[in-house]
């Protein structure tokens, strides 16, 4: 097994949140997926991977991306140029149905003053129930004054092993906006390796998750401060019941340099029975003085003022909890600028 | 830009004086079964001791150096005397029979004094063995037994100490927990009785003196049903160039309805490898606050932990690390909530100052059967220049629906706008930084006894002093 998802600085060992176990091999076999692109966005096709792309770090870690260059995999690049604001998203279809073992690296180059949208959906459209496995990798350069936000709306079986890998960097008043919606799986690994290089480069992450059955959820976020004045905000919501397990880490890393970084993660953790079992780990790692930075975690039941108000107005208790999970979610996909993908969230 | 602040680092002169050779027997450099048999011989221990020393050899060499926290690589155990008997055959129960350096070390520390004014019992250790030990008569006549460890596991209370000695921290916990078992020597025992409520504390003070030693006393501490206690630790060294070692272990049991406060004051030399052990498990009802303060050692592993094993009882811990040059101080708390109502509460500050690095470390476990339970953690933390470091590290592992965990932590550095605030009502620069560290320290002052508040304050004093350059 290969270790993913590592903590940047380790803990006690009994508490098993140190780094994940991941099988040490990647599928050769591109996923071939379904795209609709505006005219702004260029596709650069297929390509191998070349040193500059394996130099981006992301969430998941160094022993995957090895694997990953040994495996013969090609790279989708594509690239918006220098001061195009592409107002239309881009959509990608990943159909992870059953029976299936692929991988998909993508690489999104947004220039100067260059702003795109990218939305990806990651679903099993069989409703399949049958054992799959799934590697998508996505790494981005986010220009000076330019901006990418990543959407991904993941809905897979109980039996997809879905590893979900990110990581690139931005440079100076660039920014990285990832949303990340996960509501079905059956073990989930997910990272982000943002690398704010840039003078007031930013990264903004949203995620919501709602966790049922068995979903193992394994989490990796690192937002590394380099740039003077940069900024991070990783707010993590989600909801968990069944015997779901997740583990959230999220990292906060402050470098000697990035004078009036400022850094925020925020959790907050709806648990909905005795069976789950919810791990959260949140750093912040500071080499500089004239930084802020904080994270805050809030597990556990509903408050019980809001319990009271909601039932004062005749809502039962366990209609109470339904409706707050399904705003955490609600409030996650309310990010989401288009539309039609709102719409199509709901459906889901 | 900016204006940039210095800060001096403490002035430990006062911890910093030795007399030399003061031991009358030591064993040799490094850790062998040899020199573990010695240790048990000199310390006429019962069999079932001297085999739990070996055992414990055992698991430590069998025990890999932990792969967290700060380097250890100036640690070798092969030059540390891990026993150091000083020029005293055996516990006194009064000042003037113990041996004039000795004696004068613990009047520089202010111990004696203390005891007059504001505690009910000393206990007094140097380098290996416990040299005084004494409880006022009051306080004996209601039941309380303090003294040394080796006295308890030799005289009547021999079953207890069998029965509690290293169960709460057993060997196999970590490397330096087998190391204590290996080699442990002096300490306390505290034991009180049911419904006795002791208004004035009992205090233990640890003094390592030898060049290149190890301290590894053990504390157990026993407070039954419907009692209360308030414990203050305190600890110092003066600074050699090679590395010393403290490897302590200290056990509370806390029975039905009782209170123990557990203070500590850690104030090591610079050279020193604190790795210490603390754990408490509390019954129905009953509570343990932890005070601590850290500002010696050259690396710090130090994590008390709270088993909360009985429904509703209660965790506080309130602490302070200041972290200055040459120093890697990694401290914080572990909590485990295993039973119903349960609840923990968690406050740390740490300032990192010319290049010290401070880590907070902690974790929270909520078991499957704590329902109801509460923890709340909150940590700051203070840069007070470029080129110190300040890490936090927290954990939360959550099995139980109805629990209600909350965490919060924040970093940063001393406010411009409160500074400029201050120095527009009068106050120097340097007073307003001053009174700003010493305000972010509150925390662990105010829940001190007066006389141990004041010497804290006075180490923030020492350390702000000239702090503009």
């Amino acid at each position: 097994m290969m270790k993913v998802d590592k903590l940047p600085v380790r803990t006690w060992e009994w508490l098993l949140v140190n780094e994940a176990d991941l099988r040490d091999e990647v599928s050769s076999e591109t996923h071939e997926y379904t795209e609709k692109l505006p005219v702004e966005i260029e596709d650069l096709g297929l390509h191998n991977i070349e040193k500059s792309y394996s130099e981006y770090r992301t969430g998941l870690g160094n022993e995957l991306d090895e694997v990953i260059q040994d495996s013969g995999l090609k790279v989708h690049n594509y690239r918006v140029k220098e001061g195009l604001k592409v107002n239309t998203p881009a959509y990608q279809d990943f159909d992870v149905s059953g029976n299936t073992d692929r991988a998909s690296l993508l690489f999104f180059d947004v220039e100067e003053n260059a702003s795109c949208t990218v939305i990806q959906f990651i679903t099993a459209k069989d409703g399949s129930e049958e054992p799959s496995h799934f590697l998508l990798q996505n790494k981005y350069h986010v220009g000076k004054n330019g901006k990418l936000t990543l959407v991904q709306v993941q809905n897979l079986g109980s039996e997809c092993e879905f590893v979900n890998d990110c990581g690139g960097e931005c440079d100076d008043n660039a920014n990285f906006h990832r949303i990340q919606l996960i509501l079905g799986g059956g073990k989930t690994y997910s990272g982000e390796f943002c690398e704010l290089c840039g003078r007031k480069s930013s990264f903004k992450c949203d995620i919501g998750y709602k966790l049922t059955g068995s979903h193992r959820l394994d989490m990796n976020y690192v937002a590394n401060h380099d740039g003077q004045n940069s900024e991070s905000d990783i707010h993590v919501s989600g909801v968990m019941a069944d015997t779901s397990y997740k583990l959230f880490r999220g990292t906060i890393d402050f470098h000697k340099g990035c004078a009036g970084a400022k850094g925020a993660e925020l959790e907050e953790v709806l648990l909905m029975d005795d069976t789950i079992v919810n791990k959260t780990v949140p750093l912040i790692l500071c080499d500089e003085e004239d930084v802020e930075g904080s994270h805050g975690a809030t597990i556990g039941q509903l408050d019980e003022n809001l319990i009271f108000y909601m039932e004062s107005r005749g809502i039962k208790e366990d209609e109470i909890y339904a409706l707050m999970a399904q705003a955490k979610i609600d409030a996650v996909a309310g990010l989401i600028e288009d539309e039609s993908t709102k719409e199509r969230i709901s459906r889901l | 830009m900016k204006e940039k602040t210095q800060v001096e680092d403490i002035d430990r002169s006062l911890y910093d004086f030795r007399f030399e050779d003061a031991d009358a027997y030591k064993v040799s450099e490094g850790l062998t079964e040899e020199i573990v048999s010695q240790i048990s011989e000199e310390k006429h221990d019962p069999e079932w001791m001297r085999d739990f020393r070996l055992k414990s050899l055992k698991i430590y060499n069998e025990t890999p150096v932990p792969n967290w926290g700060p380097s250890l690589d100036g640690l070798d155990m092969d030059n540390i005397v891990t026993y150091v008997r000083p020029n005293t055959e055996r516990m006194h129960t009064s000042w003037e029979d113990v041996p004039d350096d000795i004696k004068e070390t613990f009047d520089r520390l202010g111990i004696p004094e203390a005891e007059r004014k504001s505690l009910a019992g000393v206990g007094a250790q140097y380098d290996s063995e416990v040299v005084y030990h004494n409880v006022r008569d009051e306080v004996a006549a209601q039941g309380v037994v303090y003294t040394d460890i080796e006295s308890a596991l030799n005289g009547e209370y021999a079953d207890m100490i069998k029965e509690h000695f290293m169960k709460l921290v057993p060997p196999t916990d970590h490397k330096f927990a087998a190391l204590h078992g290996a080699v442990w020597s002096g300490g306390s025992f505290v034991y009180v009785p049911k419904g006795v409520h002791l208004d004035i504390p009992l205090q233990s003070y640890f003094r390592l003196n030898a060049k290149g030693a190890g301290q590894f006393e053990h504390t157990l501490i026993i407070v039954e049903d419907d009692a209360y206690l308030h414990f203050i630790e305190g600890c110092s060294a003066p600074k050699y160039n090679v590395a010393n070692l403290h490897a302590g272990c200290v056990e509370l049991y806390i029975g039905n309805r009782s209170t123990l406060r557990y203070s500590t004051i850690e104030n090591w030399s610079k050279n020193m490898y604190n790795l210490n052990t603390k754990r408490a498990i509390c019954k129905e009802d009953a509570k343990i606050e932890w005070i601590s303060g850290s500002f010696g050692s050259h690396v710090s592993y130090l994590y008390p932990m709270s088993v909360l094993n009985g429904a509703r009882s209660r965790s506080e811990f309130t602490g302070v690390t200041f972290a200055g040059e040459g120093q890697d101080l990694d401290t914080g708390t572990k909590v485990v909530h295993n039973a119903p109502d349960t609840s923990s509460y968690v406050n740390t500050r740490s300032i990192s100052k010319s290049g010290g690095i401070n880590t907070f470390r902690s974790s929270v476990v909520i078991g499957k059967n704590a329902h109801g339970a509460k923890s709340a953690v909150s940590c700051e933390s203070l840069m007070v220049d470029d080129i110190s470091r300040s890490d936090t590290i927290p954990a939360m592992d959550v099995r139980c629906a109805d629990a209600d965990v909350g965490h919060e932590a924040k970093i940063g550095r001393i406010s411009d706008d409160t500074v400029f605030y201050l120095m527009s009502r009068g106050l120097s620069e340097e007073d307003a930084k001053a009174l700003i560290v010493r305000g972010f320290a509150d925390n662990v002052s105010k829940e001190l006894p007066l006389e141990y508040a004041v010497e804290m304050n006075n180490l923030i004093s020492l350390e702000m002093k000239g702090s503009i350059g």
